[in-house]
């Protein structure tokens, strides 16, 4: 059987759905809105392990080549001896000054992995 | 305001921006997803995971191309990867050939809704790449060139597609069917 052109589209036709396509407008943007909000959740966590690993590594490097230091300054903290406070007060400032400069940089690089998965 | 800048405003953390693209493509988006489907509950899923996957890979749309450009093949491939997933009905020539043969005794009776169940069961049968190659040329009277850009697919499959699709609605299509349709 050969069917013309006009044939052909006659018959699609007959197919042709009269209902209207329904308003998904709303479903897609809950959609994406709990889709972000993942993102952003998956972010948080990957932060916290990456900053975790920075921080375990220098404990680890600080240990490695400063354990005389520290064994002097944790004896210190036991037996109180004051002098040494100023190396453990300088260690916490070190890993304070570390954290907030190296969130943001976290933060910007991952924020377009949250904006757009 | 333009397309490229309601992309800039998304892509800038202005999500509600986003609404202007599902309001202006949403209706063509549905009915492409349910040629391919044919079936609405599906057709909305099909759509739903289409703009997530636009919203999602923005970043990476050529701004000078218009949206729908980047929309209708995600959403044609999202469509065939639904129909591929579930395994949405398609039964071979020889089957289809079965069905019409039992059915061509009543054929002389045949009401309008009859017919046009009859046509929907050929493009049920047909191959959905097919069956919406088919649609879009004749149905939609889209050119070869527009049909790539909704599906995207190559000029010569869409060629080869529409020589196919055109062959299997023919044999499909029950001979009774086509002598007692009002043309």
């Amino acid at each position: 059987m050969n069917l013309s052109d006009t044939e052909i589209k006659r018959y699609l036709q007959l197919t042709e759905p009269t209902t209207e396509s329904p308003d998904l407008e709303a479903v897609i943007m809950r959609r994406i809105e709990a889709h972000q909000v993942q993102q952003q959740a998956r972010e948080h966590s990957f932060r916290i392990i990456v900053l975790l690993a920075i921080i375990s590594m220098l404990c680890l490097l600080l240990l490695f080549f400063y354990s005389d230091v520290l064994l002097a300054s944790f004896s210190a903290i036991l037996s109180l001896n004051l002098s040494n406070y100023t190396l453990i007060i300088a260690a916490f400032m070190v890993g304070i000054f570390l954290f907030i400069s190296i969130d943001p940089i976290l933060k910007s690089l991952f924020r377009r992995r949250v904006q757009h998965g | 305001m333009s397309e490229s800048e309601h992309i800039k405003r998304v892509l800038a953390g202005d999500t509600d921006a986003f609404r202007y693209f599902i309001q202006t493509y949403q209706s063509y988006a549905y009915t492409l997803a349910l040629r391919i489907v044919r079936q609405p509950e599906m057709a909305e899923e099909v759509v739903q995971d289409a703009f997530l996957k636009a919203f999602r890979g923005l970043r990476q749309f050529n701004q000078d191309a218009k949206f729908s450009t980047w929309l209708y093949p995600i959403v044609t491939r999202q469509a065939l990867s639904y129909v591929r997933k579930k395994k949405l009905p398609t039964t071979t020539l020889e089957t289809a050939y079965a069905v019409s043969d039992t059915a061509a005794s009543a054929a002389q009776q045949l009401e309008k809704t009859e017919q046009r169940q009859l046509i929907e069961e050929v493009l049920q049968r047909m191959k959905p790449k097919e069956r919406l190659v088919l649609q879009l040329f004749y149905l939609e009277e889209q050119s070869i060139q527009e049909v790539e850009t909704i599906t995207g697919f190559s000029s010569s499959n869409v060629k080869v597609l529409l020589h196919r699709a055109r062959k299997s609605f023919e044999q499909l299509l029950p001979n009774y069917l086509y002598q007692n349709l009002m043309l």
